[in-house]
């Protein structure tokens, strides 16, 4: 489990009584639509058409958190909707006006770690590249594509073989591109914990990698930087 | 140790964020439907908060059944109980006799090495080193964050003294989870010194003085506050994904030998 939850500590019980009432289709004000904090404030007190919306908005990088930390599919689903049944009913500690963002992402890796440890996976998560190289920058050419392509599956593996939670801030900071305070939210620490502890996963990253990997890696890359 | 020069961390960095646009992620299904659903079916059939309560209650008596080898910092048992919707509930932590261990250690279930190897999650070591042998006793106990620890007890004779106030010789415990450098601050308190030392080729603490408290980081990401069983010196390092704590009163001279001894299966 994470640890140092910063779920604010609210008092308010869910209101039962209104969720089971059911919708109160209202996720628009006239003609524009609810934002984040009108949308968690009426799902909050029991509006599942609001919270509809709070899923459509935050499933697609829920689930690629849930997929990051699994490297499976199914268990990548099962996570993301566990998650966001748990934070629904987790809404009344939740603190008005903070991101929603970062505080479901801790619920969602909560829940992704715990499934791969409760299956009692302990193999290096099985996360592959995409055929699709991104654009930007000169075109390598072919040769220089395949080895970028051969240093990137070596940092990926490098990644692979870092304890659970290096692969949690490295996959927090580099991969969903959190900030660093939200990054600190989703491990539930402070952010010069967050800074000390990817500085560590960066040393142990280049420890792991074979002599000039990051070094050739960089130079071979298309990417301008 | 590599003597090429490393590359500036801005460069790795980069390369991470670059290697997160390329991994295969399969599309997100849309859960928005079956979200909706699971909710709807949950909120007819109970009251949202009574079955975690009761389930952390039964966990937090479970855990003072066994013994209570993890005491609740103020922070995990927020985080404990923030996430199962009951923050506010007070969990009674043990009482911190750490020098009186003759009486109780308060370990966990009694259990052989065996037995402990099947429960534990990771690779269990066992000291090599010459006179030590297998435990006299192992003992398994299960941490904030569902990890489990593992204590293996070498009760003292006539070449192992007995630490204060009790008839163990040596105490080593492990425990998924790492030892951070933060948390390592954490420990320094009033009459506990804290000396750096290495074993092998991690980093590792050799914690003297008073009884004290270490924090560990569970690989969730959770604090994990664990007392001292005997009244002796630490010695506390990481192995793998493993924190080893080792308690005697040996001294540095002889626990530090036997700490880098230990081997797993």
């Amino acid at each position: 489990m994470l640890g140092e939850c910063s779920f604010p500590n609210g008092s308010r019980e869910p209101n039962v009584s209104r969720r089971r009432r059911g919708l109160q289709k209202q996720s628009t004000v006239g003609d524009r639509p609810l934002d984040d904090a009108e949308l968690i404030e009426r799902a909050t007190e029991g509006d599942l058409h609001a919270y509809e919306g709070l899923v459509g908005s935050y499933q697609g990088i829920a689930h690629r958190t849930a997929f990051l930390l699994t490297g499976s599919s199914a268990d990548a689903e099962d996570a993301t909707q566990e998650a966001f049944v748990k934070a629904f009913y987790a809404l009344p500690r939740f603190r008005p006006g903070a991101p929603f963002r970062p505080w479901l992402l801790k619920i969602v890796a909560n829940e992704a770690i715990s499934r791969r440890r409760a299956a009692g996976r302990t193999e290096r998560l099985n996360l592959r590249l995409t055929e699709v190289r991104p654009s930007g920058g000169a075109v390598p050419s072919p040769e220089a594509a395949a080895l970028r392509d051969e240093d990137r599956r070596e940092l990926l593996a490098a990644v692979g073989r870092l304890g659970e939670r290096d692969r949690l801030a490295i996959t927090c900071r580099y991969w969903l591109e959190l900030s660093e305070a939200e990054t600190a939210e989703v491990l539930g620490c402070a952010r010069g914990t967050v800074k000390s502890r990817l500085s560590r996963a960066l040393s142990r990253l280049r420890a792991a990698m074979p002599a000039g990997l990051v070094d050739s890696a960089t130079a071979t890359g298309g990417d301008p930087g | 140790m590599n003597r090429r020069p490393r590359p500036h961390p801005s460069h790795l960095e980069r390369e991470l964020t670059d290697l997160g646009t390329v991994i295969r992620v399969p599309p997100a299904p849309d859960l928005v439907a079956g979200i909706r659903t699971r909710i709807e079916s949950q909120t007819g059939r109970r009251r949202l908060t009574p079955a975690p309560r009761l389930a952390f209650v039964a966990a937090a008596l479970l855990i003072a059944v066994l013994g209570g080898v993890v005491l609740f910092s103020t922070s995990a048992r927020e985080a404990v109980a923030g996430w199962l919707g009951i923050r506010g509930i007070d969990i009674v932590e043990d009482a911190p006799t750490p020098n009186h261990a003759n009486t109780r250690l308060s370990l966990g279930r009694g259990s052989s090495l065996s037995g402990a190897r099947k429960l534990a999650s990771f690779d269990i070591a066992v000291p090599a080193a010459p006179g030590l042998g297998r435990p006299d006793e192992v003992y398994v106990a299960e941490t904030a964050y569902g990890g489990r620890s593992v204590s293996l007890v070498y009760r003292a004779g006539p070449s192992l003294p007995a630490a204060a106030g009790t008839r163990v010789g040596l105490l080593i415990t492990q425990f998924e989870a790492g030892v951070e450098d933060d948390l390592i601050q954490k420990v320094k308190t009033a009459g506990v010194e804290v000396e750096p030392v290495r074993i092998g080729a991690s980093p590792a603490y050799w914690i003297s003085g008073n009884p004290h408290y270490v924090f560990l980081l569970d690989p969730g990401g959770g604090v994990i506050e664990d007392r001292t069983r005997l009244a002796g010196d630490t010695l506390l390092w990481e192995s793998g994904r493993v924190s080893l704590r080792l308690e005697s009163g040996l001294g540095k001279g002889r626990a530090l030998p036997i700490a880098r001894s230990m081997r797993a299966p």
